[in-house]
Order: structure tokens, then C-alpha cells, then sequence
């Protein structure tokens, strides 16, 4: 699950690195998208995740999940009240079919994998 | 919507883009109540500085050019500095904007949530910064439980964008809870029917599955020889061509059925396995039904259907065809095709074709 994570975050753009450990916590990662899921709470705004340049992500090994569906799984039956799974930088090809990536969110998303022994 | 919003004692209202609000024409109303509207997608925002209107469902401004984008914002045509203006400009409206406007890709009914879909991440920051949040939501967007949802992102952002999924998936469920940080303080979601529960029970009920994708327009002979202004509604393409009529009047959009050359890549390429040609090709058939559409036409095939019916018509008019040949290069549309080659000759019998 974790080598499938690190290829699938790496193809969404994501730079995924071994060790470190800097930035905010992802609530869970996601194997099949790549992606990492931040819930909003009492310590996590919902502006933590989207409005900045770069983000940096912390993510536990055992946090990541198979797929969407066990996501979904997980959050029931108390659904937050903002779940944000996030997949890459933020990217646009709006203007000539060109991918360009920042637009609002960041540009960079630097995922930490933590806990591997 | 304007109540919610005067209630809110609001002046500017951040957009995040949504074809069910460019549906019910959101931003007149709210600009003839005095408020700010702004787009917040980039393709949107510009094509709202320019006074235009979304070209195409998924990529609003895919006819314009860094030039274009350039000229909007009023920067050099660099696509690093179009970007960077962009970025602060929104940045702007979503720090000040008193109200969030959004669609809904999906929402779920079993735990009423709203979920949002954006490669941007725009509509994460119009439903996080603003005090309040109003969802508009088409009513066919409803899945009965988060397990049917998965499987729908996937087959949107695969078809949209070829994307396992969407850079921002979204999944609100009710307003900020009280001990959280940020979040809007009101959520209200407005469903929208707008014809869309009078197809229920029709032959065209499969188009309340469309997930707005824009697969169907990216395959188009027609839309990308014509693009999207050409159709006469918000929803361009093969979607367009069929949810349009069916939405507003049959009589009022008679042109769009015909909108197609029935190759069938829409209908190969819909994720969800809408029939689009043959909805389109039903559509053909209610104009006839109901006697819409040029009585020339209605005239000519009902001549030409009585005259083929019989061997004697046929072979009298063939006869006459083949006679005046010489003449339909005289005048007309036989003129115009003349012009440097010869007409084709007609065939004895249809058998002597072979």
C-alpha cells in the first residue's frame, strides 16, 4: 500500500519524501489516488491545506488507506464537517490547454511519509 | 438567494464554478440586487472581465489565449505573471467575499452532505473563508449513500480531465461545528427542479445521470468544429444539445437536436452510458410529432414519401431527375457544386448502381 501511495502521489505531482518530518499532519493518504486527507477540527483550519504556496504534509504510514471507498468508510457514521482529500498542487488548464500549477492553492505539496521501521 | 444574501448583509460574493447557477442566470439577479458577483476558476473570471459566458462545461474558457488572459488582467502575456495576477486578484475577493457560492458535483443524501469537485481548489477556499456558504444544488445530484459516491469520482475525473481523481475533492457536511476555527457560519443549499422531475418516468430519464463531465463534448464532430457558444444555452455540446430542449421548450430550441450527425462518439464516450444520439435522434422525432420546424421540409418528404411509395413514382421522378440534370447546374445549390466539376450522372434503376 505504501510503494503504491508513493507512485500514484508522486504521478499526481506530489514530492514524496522518506523521511523528515515538517509541516501539518494529513488525517489519512489515500494509496489508490495518491492523495492526502486533511478533516477540518478544533487544531485544523479549513485554510491550512489550500491557502498557501507550498504545503508541507506529515503522513503516518498506517494512516494511509486502500481506496475511496474505505475512506468513506472510515469517516461514517459521524461525517465531519469538512473532509478535504487533496491529490497534487493545485492546477489549471484553463488558459490554452496548458497545466499550470498554483493558480489558488499551492504549487508544491511535499508529502512526509513517517513511521516506517 | 438574494434574501439569503441581504440577510447576510452582503456586498461581494466569491463564485466557485457551477453550471447550475449559470442554469438559473445567478449572477444577473444577484447583480440586479446590487451585488458583487465574482467568478473565482480561473477560466470563469476571465471570461466574466471579457462579458462572456462559459464556453465549455468543464474548461470555461478553452477558446482563449495567454494573450487573452493577459489582456484581462491587464499584465504582459507571460503566463508565470498571468498566473500570479490571477492568484492575487481572487485572493482578494475570497478574504473580503461575505458570501460563498457554490454548485455541488454530488451530494449525499444518507448524511446530507455537499461534495466539490476543482483542480484549483478555488471552491475550498469560496467554503472556507466566507461567513456564509449557499449550495446550489440540481436535484438529480443526489446519491443515496456515500458508498455510490466513489465510484462516481472516478468515473468524473477520469472522463473530465483524465485524472484518477480531482486535485480537490471536497466533502462538506453542515456548517462549522462549534469548537473549529474556520468554516462558514451558515450552510444553506437551495435544490433546484427546473424541468429536471418532469424527465423522470420519460424516455429521456437516463439524462438525469449526466455527471457534467464533458466527455460527449470533447468527442463532438459538431461542438469542436462550431465550440460553445454556438448553442444557445449554458450546456453546449451532445449533453447540451439534448438537456437544453428538455429543460427549457422543445419549441424553443428546435435547432439543437439537429445539432448532431448522430456519429454515436458521444454516446461511446459517456461515462455513465447515456444513449446521446439516440436521445437526440427521439428528440428529431417529437419535433415531427408535434409539426415544429420548417413546413418546406414537412412539405418535401411528404411529396417525396408519397412519389417513392409507388414504382411508377419512383421511376417518373428519376426520369425527371435524370432529364433536368443539365438544368440544376444553372441555379441554386447544383450551381454552386458545378462550379469547376460535373454534376453526377443519376443511374438508370436504382440496381444499376452496383
Amino acid at each position: 500500500m505504501r510503494e503504491l501511495f508513493v507512485e500514484r502521489a508522486r504521478a499526481a505531482g506530489c514530492t514524496v519524501l522518506e523521511d523528515g518530518s515538517a509541516g501539518i499532519e494529513a488525517d489519512y493518504g489515500i494509496a489508490e489516488t495518491g492523495s492526502v486527507v486533511f478533516i477540518a477540527s478544533r487544531d485544523r483550519a479549513r485554510a491550512s491545506w489550500i491557502d498557501l504556496e507550498v504545503l508541507d504534509v506529515e503522513l503516518q504510514e498506517d494512516r494511509i488507506v486502500r481506496d475511496l471507498d474505505d475512506l468513506f468508510a472510515l469517516l461514517q457514521p459521524d461525517v465531519p464537517s469538512a473532509v478535504a482529500i487533496v491529490t497534487g498542487p493545485s492546477r489549471t488548464a484553463d488558459i490554452e490547454q496548458t497545466l499550470v500549477v498554483g493558480v489558488h492553492g499551492p504549487r508544491e505539496v511535499r508529502v512526509r511519509l513517517k513511521g516506517r521501521s | 438567494m438574494v434574501s439569503i444574501c441581504r440577510q447576510a448583509d452582503a456586498q461581494l460574493v466569491a463564485k466557485s464554478k457551477s453550471m447550475a447557477t449559470e442554469e438559473i442566470e445567478l449572477n444577473r439577479a444577484l447583480e440586479a440586487a446590487g451585488l458583487k458577483v465574482v467568478e473565482t476558476d480561473l477560466g470563469e473570471y476571465l471570461m466574466q472581465i471579457r462579458g462572456e459566458h462559459p464556453e465549455h462545461i468543464v474548461a470555461p474558457a478553452i477558446k482563449l489565449t495567454r494573450t487573452d488572459a493577459a489582456e484581462a488582467l491587464g499584465v504582459e502575456p507571460e503566463m508565470d505573471l498571468v498566473m500570479r495576477a490571477a492568484r492575487e486578484q481572487l485572493r482578494t475577493v475570497f478574504q473580503t467575499a461575505d458570501v460563498g457560492v457554490t454548485g455541488a458535483n454530488f451530494a449525499v443524501a444518507e448524511t446530507g452532505s455537499i461534495c466539490l469537485v476543482t483542480n484549483e481548489g478555488n471552491a475550498d477556499l469560496v467554503t472556507a473563508l466566507p461567513r456564509v456558504h449557499v449550495v446550489v444544488l440540481g436535484m438529480e445530484r443526489l446519491v443515496p449513500t456515500l458508498a455510490e459516491l466513489a465510484p462516481l469520482l472516478r468515473l468524473l475525473a477520469s472522463s473530465a480531465t483524465g485524472e484518477r481523481l480531482t486535485t480537490y475533492t471536497t466533502l462538506l457536511t453542515g456548517p462549522r461545528r462549534h469548537d473549529e476555527v474556520d468554516g462558514p457560519e451558515e450552510l444553506h443549499v437551495v435544490v433546484i427542479d427546473n424541468g429536471r422531475s418532469g424527465l423522470r418516468g420519460t424516455r429521456y430519464e437516463e439524462m438525469l445521470n449526466c455527471i457534467r463531465c464533458g466527455a460527449c463534448l470533447n468527442v463532438c464532430p459538431v461542438y469542436r468544429k462550431t465550440g460553445g457558444t454556438a448553442y444557445s444555452d449554458v450546456y453546449s455540446g451532445p449533453m447540451g444539445a439534448v438537456l437544453v430542449p428538455l429543460l427549457s421548450s422543445l419549441e424553443r430550441e428546435a435547432a439543437l437536436p439537429h445539432a448532431s450527425s448522430l456519429c454515436g462518439a458521444c454516446t461511446e464516450a459517456c461515462p455513465v452510458g447515456i444513449p446521446l444520439h439516440e436521445l437526440l435522434l427521439e428528440l428529431r422525432r417529437d419535433l415531427v410529432d408535434r409539426g415544429i420546424g420548417s413546413r418546406l421540409e414537412r412539405v418535401g418528404f411528404t411529396v417525396w414519401s408519397c412519389a417513392w411509395s409507388s414504382v411508377l413514382g419512383y421511376r417518373i421522378t428519376t426520369t425527371l431527375a435524370r432529364l433536368a440534370r443539365p438544368l440544376a447546374a444553372l441555379a441554386g445549390p447544383g450551381r454552386t457544386w458545378s462550379h469547376g466539376r460535373a454534376l453526377p450522372r443519376l443511374s438508370r434503376r436504382f440496381r444499376d448502381r452496383r
